[in-house]
């Protein structure tokens, strides 16, 4: 069985965690850098168009399924939306996004009304999509993850 | 421009959503192009080959989305209305 598919244990690892890596760490250096120019591309021209209110695995669990297979950037930047971002609802003690014309107090993170919100919460097309563009991105990085850790799945003789 | 205008406006990039609502469907060239790299990139055997294949995928994905718009445009405007009942 010569197209028995081979594993590569630091193709796999590498591809996990950061779109690209992979390859680079198995020798395929600008196949790596084509690779992480795309998928990152996607991804925050994604963060561009819809703000960081589309990386949001609270509100949006699902799409942040999708977004979670960029590897360990959109859990950052989820944590970053969930604890600098947010406020607290002084009725409900829920984390939300803010409102248009309110603030967040930063100390105790709370609503407060006047003031600049932290970000814009996204709707309409823009969040569609913004979050579109950051789930197709993982959506195809589990492709380049695949390839990374098994890559004589590569087909031979056909681009 | 719509960037500059929008800086201008006080938007915060990456922060904030881009005001660009008019014109959303452009923004099926960056989408079609990045899925385009990114996939062409694992599947090509020498990528010094990338640069076409990416411009080729890009443009079947391009030309694929107008010609479904077409279609659905053709189904919903012309032919519903015949086989619907008066």
């Amino acid at each position: 069985m010569d197209d028995a598919p081979t594993f590569s244990p630091l193709g796999l690892l590498g591809a996990c965690l950061l779109p690209g890596l992979g390859h680079a760490l198995t020798g395929e250096r600008s196949r790596g850098l084509c690779i992480g120019a795309g998928v990152l591309g996607l991804f925050f021209t994604g963060l561009l168009v819809g703000g960081i209110d589309t990386i949001d695995s609270k509100e949006d669990r699902i799409w942040f399924i999708g977004q979670a297979l960029v590897g360990p950037l959109p859990f950052g930047i989820d944590h970053i939306h969930q604890t600098q971002f947010k406020v607290i609802d002084p009725t409900t003690k829920q984390l939300r996004s803010a409102y248009p014309n309110e603030g967040r107090d930063p100390v105790t993170h709370l609503a407060v009304a006047g003031g600049t919100p932290p970000n814009t919460k996204s709707i309409s097309k823009m969040n569609e999509l913004g979050t579109l563009f950051s789930t197709v991105a993982g959506m195809i990085n589990f492709i380049v993850i695949l390839d990374a850790g098994f890559p004589s799945r590569r087909p031979k003789g056909k681009a | 421009m719509v960037l500059l205008l929008s800086l201008a406006a006080g938007y915060r990039p990456f922060l904030d959503p881009i005001n660009i609502s008019r014109y959303w469907f452009l923004l099926l060239i960056p989408m079609a192009f990045f899925i385009a790299l990114a996939y062409k990139a694992v599947r090509v055997l020498d990528t010094k080959h990338l640069p076409r294949e990416v411009l080729v995928m890009t443009t079947q994905i391009v030309l694929g989305m107008i010609a479904l718009g077409l279609a659905s445009y053709l189904f919903v405007q012309h032919l519903v209305p015949l086989i619907a009942p008066k």
